[in-house]
């Protein structure tokens, strides 16, 4: 051993280190994050999938009538509601899956103890909530409106297949339904960033059961607000930041179309508040996740 | 160098002092055994080297302070630990990947090099290996890491004799050189006691011996007294008495090892036998040298 110690040259100097980006390490973050949550990829597709092949036996359902001498499209397409039926799904599950992922985001590497290999390795906490926070916020997001219009398309196409090139419509209505899928997961994203961060957050030092951790204070505090004051102001802003939707980013139109409000979105104080609470839970999460250990 | 330097340690949760004052050296090129009984504060200490808990007192490695920048002082510090175990989802060439994407000293040819000696597929996932081959594949990973810090608690806990054995062959052929400090804190410390150069025993968190092994060599005797010399032996001083087949058997610090020759057989005692007579029976404040 002593002649191999000695046989070694000087190491070279520090400088030699080549230096990775932060944008280098946040990427690989994101790639192993999917790596271990594969209802990331999965549950969408699957969604998207299904609603897809519930279409197509709709499709030659209505070429069966088509052929019949119905008017099956009664002065408008095939694929439109089915089109907004797969966005609305797609990105119902997207969220869905955020929400599940957060309630384990920092919850399963401690439950597991991976959490020290983790730390061995020249990340920040800081990075790994920030990387943890992009899945839900960016990576689910840009991934569901892929799988939507993809889909979209291959409907389009299916139909030109199956009911003939005139019962598509014009494509025109499809792609400003694209638009309006890619505004809704923007306001979706950022109106949900307030729940995604307190799921991460209470998933950063609950023992057990994150989920019910996480709600049972919220209810708490709600019932306790009643019972004292009398009023339900804490149940209505849940009732409203969870089945809401992003309620000031959408006008209603009437004939239950809504249409973007770009205006009323930017200019909305929850949406904006709920931001900054989402800010202030993501950095609370680095810091539990400084503090973390096995369980 | 100064690979590590604490100085006035003290860690405590709530109640519990787990570090009571601890000062620590430990030069570049070093091997250190750290040894202590459990709950002594030898996971406490390596914790706080290496920036996973904060404490009381100064501490700086390799130039860093730990606590507040754990993320820096990982691209020059490796860490093997029993309960740092490797994410069981996780397949091989996964962690390959994400190591050479966030590690600057990563060298990934290497560490495929070393797998390609083991049966570890690249395509298995962690879960499907047995603890033998994910320490293999820990030890794959922490090699190609051109690190000058290695700490490694309870590394082969549960692993056979043929795998223990190896991980340390492995470990000082192809990656201890003079410029890396190595810090192992491990219970079968007989195992290791002949590549140590240096030894430090913990007990109810404080330091209880820091010796070079050169000077615990010289420092510490152990005389299998003739039963007639049995007095004489006593009078000076053993820090520590048992009984194997049927003869005393002292323990003596500092005391020079002609004078002992002349009571009975002289030789140099193992870590172990030393820890034994400092900490096994150590009344609560006793035994401190």
């Amino acid at each position: 051993m002593s002649a191999a110690i000695d046989d070694q040259p000087d190491r070279p100097a520090e400088a030699a280190v080549r230096a990775i980006p932060a944008s280098t390490i946040w990427w690989w973050s994101i790639r192993r994050e999917i790596w271990e949550n594969r209802s990331i990829v999965i549950a969408p597709l699957i969604v998207a999938v299904l609603v897809y092949l519930g279409f197509v036996v709709h499709a030659f359902h209505q070429a069966d009538l088509q052929r019949a001498g119905a008017d099956v499209l009664d002065g408008g397409s095939i694929i439109a509601s089915p089109a907004h039926l797969i966005a609305l799904l797609v990105i119902a599950t997207a969220t869905l899956v955020g929400v599940f992922y957060c309630t384990d985001a920092l919850h399963a590497e401690r439950s597991d103890r991976s959490i020290l290999f983790w730390k061995s390795l020249p990340v920040s906490d800081r990075m790994v909530v920030l990387a943890k926070a992009s899945i839900p916020l960016v990576v689910l997001p840009a991934y569901a409106y892929l799988v939507i219009v993809v889909a979209q398309f291959v409907m389009f196409a299916s139909v030109a297949a199956i009911n003939g090139a005139a019962a598509t419509g014009p494509i025109g209505p499809l792609f400003r339904l694209m638009g309006t899928v890619l505004y809704a997961l923007v306001v979706t994203s950022a109106w949900y960033a307030p729940v995604y961060a307190w799921l991460m957050f209470v998933s950063g030092w609950a023992r057990r059961m994150v989920l019910v951790t996480a709600l049972l204070p919220l209810l708490l505090v709600a019932l306790v607000e009643r019972i004292a004051l009398g009023t339900t102001w804490f149940g209505h802003l849940l009732k409203v930041r969870i089945f809401g939707f992003g309620p000031d980013g959408f006008v209603n139109v009437g004939h239950g179309d809504v249409l973007p409000n770009p205006a009323g979105l930017w200019s909305s104080p929850s949406l904006w508040l709920g931001l900054v609470v989402a800010g202030l839970l993501f950095g609370a999460s680095a810091w539990m996740r400084r503090r973390a250990a096995p369980l | 160098m100064t690979s590590i330097h604490a100085h006035g340690l003290r860690k405590s949760y709530g109640q519990h002092v787990a570090l009571d004052g601890v000062d620590l050296e430990v030069a570049e090129g070093r091997i250190l055994g750290l040894i202590g009984p459990n709950g002594a504060g030898k996971s406490t200490l390596l914790s706080a080297v290496l920036g996973l808990t904060s404490y009381e007192g100064s501490l700086t490695v390799l130039g860093h302070e730990p606590w507040g920048s754990r993320d820096r002082l990982m691209q020059d510090v490796c860490f093997i630990s029993d309960v740092a175990v490797m994410p069981r989802w996780m397949r091989v060439v996964q962690a390959l990947d994400y190591v050479a994407g966030v590690h600057p000293r990563f060298d990934r040819a290497k560490a495929e090099a070393f797998l390609a000696k083991t049966t570890i597929k690249s395509r298995s996932r962690i879960r499907a290996l047995s603890k033998g081959m994910v320490t293999q594949l820990h030890l794959a990973l922490v090699m190609a890491i051109d690190a000058s810090l290695l700490i490694l608690d309870e590394p082969t806990l549960g692993l056979d004799i043929l795998f223990r054995k190896q991980f340390y062959d492995t470990l000082l052929n192809d990656y201890y050189d003079r410029h890396r400090t190595i810090v192992v804190a491990t219970h079968q410390v007989d195992e290791i006691e002949h590549v140590l150069t240096d030894v430090v025993f913990i007990d109810r968190g404080r330091i209880v011996l820091d010796s070079s092994m050169e000077a615990f060599e010289s420092r510490f005797v152990e005389l299998s007294v003739r039963a007639e010399s049995v007095d004489a032996a006593r009078a000076m001083k053993p820090i520590h008495e048992r009984q194997l087949f049927g003869r005393s058997v002292l323990l003596f610090d500092g005391v020079a090892r002609d004078r002992l020759a002349s009571l009975g057989d002289v030789r140099a005692p193992s870590i172990s036998d030393l820890f034994v007579a400092l900490i096994g029976n150590a009344p609560p404040d006793g035994g401190r040298t």
